[in-house]
């Protein structure tokens, strides 16, 4: 049980990931959550907080680990360890409450987050520019509605990718009527003089002070860093990985077997879930507390780093008492 | 000879429509033209022999059905559905089976399990729950739901055709063993399955979290479809017409193949911008049609040639001089050749069958009721094994598709009891029918 329901939490995040994007996974994950905590029956607190403690096990050790979804279930934690703690005899139905108060502000507060970020982006220049964009990601469609809303004038490349992910970005730019063009990822070079700018998001920074990002961003990050022309990547602090990253490469392969399309020839094709770019090829980081660059993003990281590994040890005393 | 002859291609081309040695629609008009080329039937009669009412409506009906379904209202419902069980197995199962046997009382069996089925397996799979139960559950709700109207399954679309008996005639009288069947099985069901299937899982925070997590997933991937409310609101109001339109018909005085086209050609005129018609005429199962076509000559060829008057008589033969018993023996004889054999044929066959049956009838006996015993051996039969109908079929090739393997034994594991539940609870029901 343990091992297939980690294997199918995992692949449920991917499929959402895949589909809506990290940032709306994570609302959903917690939306989930909040109606799972309140079709709740015939617990107590210790009873919950130990299935708690067991489904963040399983949150914590998805492939591809979710940082933003991890800090959200590190931040309910800590209600139901303070409880346990502290208020042991108070009746359920009144910490399931607090329980569902907490999730809806971390709800909102992760609406806010990205309602913030993209308030920032509006600092960037784009008048007049063209924009490559890549990943699907909700959050870079919500900075180019919020700039077009803005009244600026700009033009979008997308470097095409799989259908699944291009699609949704060209529905969404169809929708807000951005102008845009769309260039297979492979061919990129030959419109290299009209793009601008890069907008990109990812998944998370880790603590090597590399982003996760969709397969084939690192080709084209370095691309642009080479020919410098301004890379700008867009995520809140809350999708950082909170913990020392332990392999250099943490991405996921998919081996299987292919059919040539004409000729009776199988071989074996590899696809990989993510790229892994270092963080100092942005010209800046745009995050819901600011515009950044890269050298200064590491310092923010390391200070939130510093302050979750300080809690997470004050949290493994306590249980160890 | 000519009568040997005839029932020989007859039979032959039964046992290759059982087998699917072929096409089933390519076999039924071979054997269609070879009565007329050996001059059993001419042209004409074969052409006689068809029961058009029987094939319009069923054309009328898949139309209605494409055409709805291209609204997206049926996705709609499903996911609706799922969203109100709130991920509890036990809701899910009884809501999920009972609404399939409501629809497909009004629609058909094979469109209600296309629907349900694929959204069944990824709900209960995500939930780590087997779905084998609820999958096997809801294709025999779909038959035994079908039971209940005339447009529910091929079977009733034939007698319906056949007879003349009324929309309302048919769920008169077939509510009670439907409905007593549905409850009965339905029981059978939660109490078999209550400990490793069913049981609520409101005290498992990890189950109802990746329970809520699926129902969120197949709700936005529906909302991210391209849905036209209007067509939806289009579709529902002609279906709801057409439903008034047979439980009025004998008011109206129109016959049900009529209602059903009506509302088809309604639709498509209203909406007309949003149906895409080409797409939709080519979604009627005209092979299917074909093979009722060529069924309808072959059964004409071998009642002209006098076989179905000896069968008749055999059948009468059974029953003695007790009507219960004769009606038990048409309903027994019908459920279990619809196990093994296709009903649709079989139910063709049986029509004039029936008629001769009804001719010889002595005493102050209801002859209608050895329609409704026909029709529940034909429907309800078909629960019995994974090939007795065609939602079983497709049911089953959906499952797999979505990683479910239903074998043939694992099937009838389930289906040959609760079939024989649903032909007792047929059996009791026609018995009063003929004491009260």
């Amino acid at each position: 049980m343990p091992e297939a329901y980690q294997k199918r939490l995992s692949e449920l995040f991917r499929e959402i990931e895949v589909d809506i994007g990290a940032t709306n996974l994570s609302l959903l994950v917690l939306e989930s959550f909040a109606d799972a905590v309140r079709g709740l029956k015939g617990q107590n607190h210790h009873g919950f907080y130990e299935a708690l403690i067991g489904l963040t096990e399983f949150i914590k050790n998805t492939e591809p680990k979710f940082a933003i979804i991890i800090d959200s279930f590190y931040e309910i934690l800590k209600l139901a360890h303070d409880e346990e703690m502290h208020h042991l005899n108070e009746d359920f139905p009144l910490k399931k409450k607090k329980f569902l108060k907490r999730l809806k502000d971390l709800i909102k507060a992760e609406r806010a987050e990205e309602k913030a970020l993209v308030k920032h982006a509006l600092e960037i220049d784009v008048e007049g520019k063209e924009i490559l964009i890549h990943d699907n990601s909700r959050t870079i469609h919500r900075v180019l509605n919020a700039l077009k809303r803005a009244g600026k004038h700009f033009r979008v490349i997308v470097a095409e990718q799989d259908p699944d992910k291009t699609g949704p970005i060209i529905e969404a730019l169809h929708k807000k009527r951005i102008p845009f063009r769309v260039v297979p990822a492979y061919m990129i070079t030959h419109v290299n003089e009209h793009i601008d700018m890069v907008f990109l998001s990812g998944l998370t920074l880790k603590s090597t002070m590399n982003f996760v990002m969709d397969p084939g961003t690192n080709g084209l990050v370095s691309q642009f860093h080479l020919m410098k022309k301004p890379v700008y990547l867009f995520m809140v602090t809350s999708k950082f990985s909170m913990w020392k990253a332990k392999k250099k490469i943490g991405v996921y392969s998919h081996v299987h077997r292919r059919r040539h399309h004409c000729k009776p020839i199988d071989f074996e094709r590899i696809k990989f879930s993510h790229d892994r770019v270092s963080a100092k090829l942005m010209k800046k980081i745009v995050t819901e507390q600011g515009v950044f660059t890269p050298k200064q993003i590491e310092t923010i990281f390391n200070k939130k780093l510093q302050k979750r590994l300080k809690l997470d040890k004050k949290f493994h005393q306590d249980l160890k008492r | 000879m000519l009568p040997w002859i005839t029932i020989a291609i007859f039979i032959t081309v039964f046992v290759l429509i059982v087998f699917e040695v072929f096409d089933k629609a390519v076999l039924a008009m071979i054997g269609a033209v070879s009565m007329v080329l050996i001059g059993v039937l001419d042209f004409e009669s074969a052409i006689h022999a068809i029961e058009f009412e029987t094939i319009i409506l069923l054309m009328a009906m898949m139309l209605l059905v494409e055409v709805s379904r291209e609204s997206g209202i049926f996705s709609y419902l499903t996911v609706r559905i799922a969203q109100r069980s709130k991920g509890n197995p036990l809701l899910l199962f009884l809501l999920f089976c009972g609404v399939t046997a409501f629809m497909s009382a009004f629609l058909d069996n094979v469109t209600t399990i296309v629907l349900v089925v694929p959204i069944t397996a990824t709900l209960l799979k995500g939930m780590g729950r087997d779905p084998k139960p609820y999958i096997i559950g809801e294709i025999i709700f779909s038959n035994i739901g079908g039971a209940m109207t005339l447009i529910g399954d091929p079977p009733n679309i034939i007698i319906g055709g056949a007879t003349g008996l009324s929309f309302n005639q048919f769920i008169i009288n077939l509510w009670i063993p439907v409905l007593g069947s549905i409850g009965l099985i339905g029981a059978v069901f939660v109490a078999t399955h209550w400990k490793h299937h069913l049981k609520p899982i409101t005290s498992d925070l990890k189950k109802l979290f990746v329970s809520q997590l699926l129902l969120k997933q197949i709700k936005y991937r529906f909302e991210n479809l391209y849905l036209n409310k209007a067509f939806m609101r289009k579709s529902v109001a002609v279906l709801i017409l057409i439903v008034l339109g047979f439980l009025f018909q004998s008011y109206l005085n129109l016959s049900v193949a009529l209602i059903a086209l009506a509302g088809a050609v309604l639709l498509l005129l209203i909406a007309a911008k949003e149906a895409n018609l080409e797409h939709s005429l080519k979604s009627i199962e005209w092979s299917t049609l074909l093979f009722f076509c060529g069924l309808f000559v072959m059964v004409g060829a071998i009642e002209h040639v006098g076989f179905l008057d000896i069968l008749s008589e055999k059948i009468l033969n059974l029953g003695g001089d007790s009507y219960i018993v004769l009606l038990l023996a048409v309903l027994w004889i019908s459920g279990f050749a619809s196990m093994i054999l296709d009903n649709i044929p079989f139910v063709t066959l049986m029509v004039p069958v029936i008629f001769n049956i009804q001719a010889s009838l002595i005493g102050d006996v209801d002859p209608n009721l050895l329609w409704w015993a026909l029709s529940l051996g034909a429907c309800l039969g078909g629960n019995g094994t994974l090939i007795g109908a065609s939602a079983n079929v497709i049911g089953s090739d959906l499952a797999k598709k979505e990683g479910v393997n239903i074998s043939f034994l694992q099937f009838m594991k389930y289906g040959l009891p609760l079939t024989f539940i649903s032909l007792v609870v047929s059996s009791c029901y026609l018995a009063l029918r003929v004491i009260l």
